[in-house]
């Protein structure tokens, strides 16, 4: 069903906050997952008071994990509540990843969206306190009714988002709409229609707001934005295995790393509650050092930087669902996102699997 | 142990330490004791193997053949064919690599 929350003076989020709210007063849900505003930026919280979401903001573009993680702990075997959960499209997918691995359950779960015109890396607007100007927003959610990439406070969007060919959220309960609407003038949100009924709205409604078209202009919107990022992630990914095909192979691309295993920390469907590369088993004795310094006539200290990566890629690349968390935690700036998204895609191509379809 | 219970960790290690090729024997389809650990050995090989072009190995260094454990003289067949073939591809470039 579709319909059209209104939205007072010109300001999106008073309307998203009483709708979030809305749905927790009618019993849809009993608490909510959604980021709040905290300091500079916005923090993912459980929530069951809703006087706490006036400070609910889904709209500010930080993202500092991926919240999939998030909803596997709080589902699972048994999900003890109607939970509420306000995902960005890569964290349902790979939350529905999640679900494949058995390490997360839709029962009980409600699905709350937004079009995504991309994340921006934390510490960069950080430094610039750009969220806290809310002309910055504005210009954001602009971007997104023209289906254009958004140009704000000189700040590029995170590298897996400049290339996400997947910025419209699906499998979900409630999608709001940004792109290609102009959200000043009112909300355009579909859902599923039980929900609407137990939240008493129906097709169309504006609630005295001016009306807000669904379909062409949205399409229209999509299809711009999705021409540019499709090209950007052809060209990423051909440059990954331009680099990977030449003779120092994928090892180059690790060559810097520090293996400090924030890419795989910060991976949502990286699940293993023991990994082996945690544990003791790569810490060798003085002689097996030297006795693989013997061997090659030299060795990386510490070592087994490259086996990390390439079992984690057989571990999980397949899955990959190119949300790109784990270059955004690399402090040694390798794009690991990419590289899986590169070698994720090939594996993907044999299996012909598509992760995240149900 | 398990084909099934082979992780892809085993079969990198050998080879990033410059092995020139690594065997995986596990039961024959339809045979396993555990129902599902050779097809999901399977997949895994496959999995590996498109991985491994990126690594720059040739993925001819690793073998996966269905060999139960009660068939010896299969098992020293397959064994010296494998050695065979990888002394026809020489040494593993692995063996100089460092840097890994």
């Amino acid at each position: 069903m579709n319909t059209i929350l209104p939205v007072e003076n010109n300001d999106v989020l008073p309307a998203l906050r009483s709708f979030l709210k809305r749905l927790m007063n009618s019993g849809v849900i009993e608490v909510l997952l959604v980021p709040l505003e905290h300091g500079e930026g916005v923090m993912p919280a459980l929530v069951t008071d809703p006087a706490l979401l006036d400070s609910a903001n889904p709209l500010m573009p930080l993202m500092s994990i991926n919240n999939a993680r998030a909803v596997s702990a709080i589902t699972g075997k048994h999900t003890p509540a109607k939970i509420g959960v306000v995902l960005r499209p890569c964290e349902i997918r790979a939350l529905i990843e999640l679900v494949k691995l058995q390490q997360a359950s839709l029962e009980n779960l409600t699905i709350i969206s937004m079009d995504c015109p991309g994340t921006y890396e934390i510490p960069d607007s950080m430094a610039k306190g750009t969220w806290k100007q809310a002309s910055n927003l504005s210009a954001y959610l602009d971007a997104a009714k023209e289906g254009k990439e958004p140009d704000i406070d000189g700040l590029s969007l995170r590298q897996a988002c400049q290339m996400c060919i997947h910025p419209v959220p699906e499998n979900l309960d409630i999608h709001i709409h940004l792109f290609g609407v102009d959200v000043r003038r009112g909300l355009p949100v579909t859902m599923k229609d039980e929900i609407a009924a137990v939240l008493n709205l129906t097709e169309g409604e504006a609630g005295g707001g001016e009306s807000v078209p669904f379909g062409h202009d949205i399409s229209e919107a999509v299809a711009r934005l999705m021409a540019g990022r499709q090209k950007v992630r052809e060209e990423a990914l051909g440059h990954i295995h331009q680099k990977m095909t030449s003779n120092d192979s994928i090892a180059s691309l690790f060559a810097s790393c520090i293996r400090c295993h924030n890419c795989m920390t910060a991976c949502p469907i990286c699940y293993c509650k023991t990994c082996l590369f945690k544990t003791a088993a790569f810490d060798h004795e003085p002689e097996y050092y030297l006795n693989a310094a013997h061997r090659k006539g030299a060795t990386r200290m510490l070592g087994d930087t490259l086996l990390f990566h390439l079992t984690r890629l057989n571990h999980m690349g397949a899955s990959c669902v190119s949300c790109g968390m784990c270059t955004s935690a690399c402090p040694s700036d390798i794009p690991v996102g990419m590289i899986f998204s590169a070698v994720g895609e090939q594996v993907q191509r044999v299996f012909d699997y598509v992760p995240a379809r149900m | 142990m398990c084909s099934g219970a082979v992780d892809p960790v085993y079969i990198l290690k050998p080879l990033l330490d410059g092995a020139d090729g690594v065997l995986i024997g596990g039961c024959h389809p339809g045979d396993c004791h555990y129902q599902t650990g050779n097809y999901k050995t399977r997949r895994r090989y496959v999995v590996m193997r498109e991985i491994l072009k990126n690594a720059g190995f040739d993925d001819k260094r690793v073998w996966l053949r269905w060999i139960s454990a009660s068939e010896g003289q299969r098992f020293a067949e397959t064994v010296t064919e494998m050695v065979a073939a990888l002394k026809e591809l020489g040494p593993s470039p692995m063996r100089e690599v460092w840097a890994v």
